[in-house]
């Protein structure tokens, strides 16, 4: 009995520790965020890219390096988010220690879906990938840029990612062989926009 | 605690390999979809399965060094899959052909665009000078003249991209077998 309750007690104590982590968490990646785009958007029309790896590489390291210094504030905000019982009692108001658990659980499986899903867009969709793979494929294994890009199909490109995003409900058929866009696809076409103004990122695709 | 992260990675490769094998044998036509409800059904059985696990089993020792460092590690584990997905996020926005052709269409406001003028704003023969650019960036591609080969580490990538894409049925002529099979 006294080594369950002692469990029960760890348990209770793990628990409220893992609701304010992940308070803290979230707390300190949206700063995270919003430091990166404010920076972003007032440096942004200085700089110049040769490519569009660069200019991705150079977002990747400027946001690793804000999400590496703000990462004591995640251990110092967890325990502002723990340290006062108002926290754990308004967690506790709509969600039971198992509940968190579960929540928790779930966030970790979904992430590794995440990490997941990124390598097969490369797989399925990345141009680059595909160059690649024709460039194998070839009898010499070499390929001109007019040879790649005949193997590559524009004019099909074109017409697959149409019918994807149709596929998807994010656009929809309008008159005279017009795409317009649904209410989901304009919600994310619209976020998008705003990232691509906000960090300066230019037109992209 | 151990035993959450131990259950999702579990979890996690049931779902990969149903996935897998799903996209091998019934290669479905809409494959995104696919994917995301085999995801949905082992994320909702997964967090069933902890709903019911008995609280002993969460136990993994007070004060023990892995229960410090695992709750420690998922703590920043989750900081850093934060920064993963909103860097990912970025990637899509900026280099996703669907996406910029998306935003063409919003910008559109009400009218809409044809498939020709979604062309003349958004030219895929550039798209494809650019990535070719970055491939030699990345030392993934050697220039030879007019001609462009692999290099050792982009041969043995794309080696393992084709085996999988056979295997799930990705490549644009398994698309058309299966089509065919499905009677299409």
């Amino acid at each position: 009995m006294a080594g369950i309750e002692r469990v029960n007690n760890y348990t209770d104590r793990m628990v409220e520790g893992m609701a304010g982590s992940i308070a803290a968490v979230v707390m300190v990646f949206l700063a995270a965020m919003i430091i990166h785009c404010v920076y972003s958007f007032i440096i942004g029309n200085r700089l110049a890219f040769a490519s569009g790896v660069r200019k991705l590489a150079y977002h990747g390291a400027l946001s690793l390096k804000i999400w590496a210094i703000l990462l004591p504030a995640v251990i110092f905000s967890e325990s502002w988010f723990t340290g006062s019982g108002e926290f754990n009692s308004f967690v506790g108001t709509f969600m039971s220690e198992r509940a968190v658990l579960v929540f928790y659980g779930t966030v970790l499986f979904f992430s590794f879906f995440f990490v997941y899903l990124t390598f097969y867009y490369i797989l399925d969709r990345s141009v680059s990938s595909r160059m690649m793979m024709e460039i194998e494929r070839s009898p010499e294994r070499k390929l001109s840029l007019e040879e790649l890009k005949a193997f590559y199909g524009a004019e099909e490109k074109y017409t697959q990612n149409l019918e994807g995003m149709l596929d998807g409900g994010f656009i929809k058929n309008g008159p005279s062989g017009r795409f317009l866009c649904t209410p989901k696809g304009a919600f994310v076409a619209g976020i998008s926009h705003f990232f691509k103004n906000v960090l300066r990122l230019g037109p992209g695709g | 605690m151990l035993t959450v992260f131990i259950l999702s990675v579990i979890f996690f490769s049931m779902f990969l390999a149903a996935h897998m094998l799903i996209f091998h044998f019934f290669n479905p036509s809409r494959k995104f979809r696919s994917i995301l409800i085999t995801a949905l059904v082992f994320g909702a059985g997964y967090a069933g399965f902890l709903a019911v696990l008995p609280e002993e089993a969460l136990f993994y020792g007070e004060g023990s060094l892995g229960g410090v460092i695992f709750e420690r590690g998922a703590e920043i584990y989750l900081y850093f899959f934060l920064w993963y997905f909103y860097f990912h996020s970025l990637v899509v926005v900026d280099r996703s052909i669907s996406v910029r052709m998306l935003v063409e269409i919003f910008k559109s406001r009400g009218s809409g665009l044809s498939l020709e003028e979604i062309k003349g704003k958004y030219s895929l023969e550039e798209k494809f000078s650019d990535e070719l650019r970055d491939m030699l960036f990345l030392d993934r591609f050697r220039e030879q003249g007019e001609l462009y080969s692999n290099t050792r580490k982009a041969s043995a990538q794309a080696r393992i991209f084709r085996f999988l894409k056979g295997y799930m049925n990705l490549s644009r002529d398994a698309e058309n077998n299966g089509r065919d099979r499905a009677g299409k």
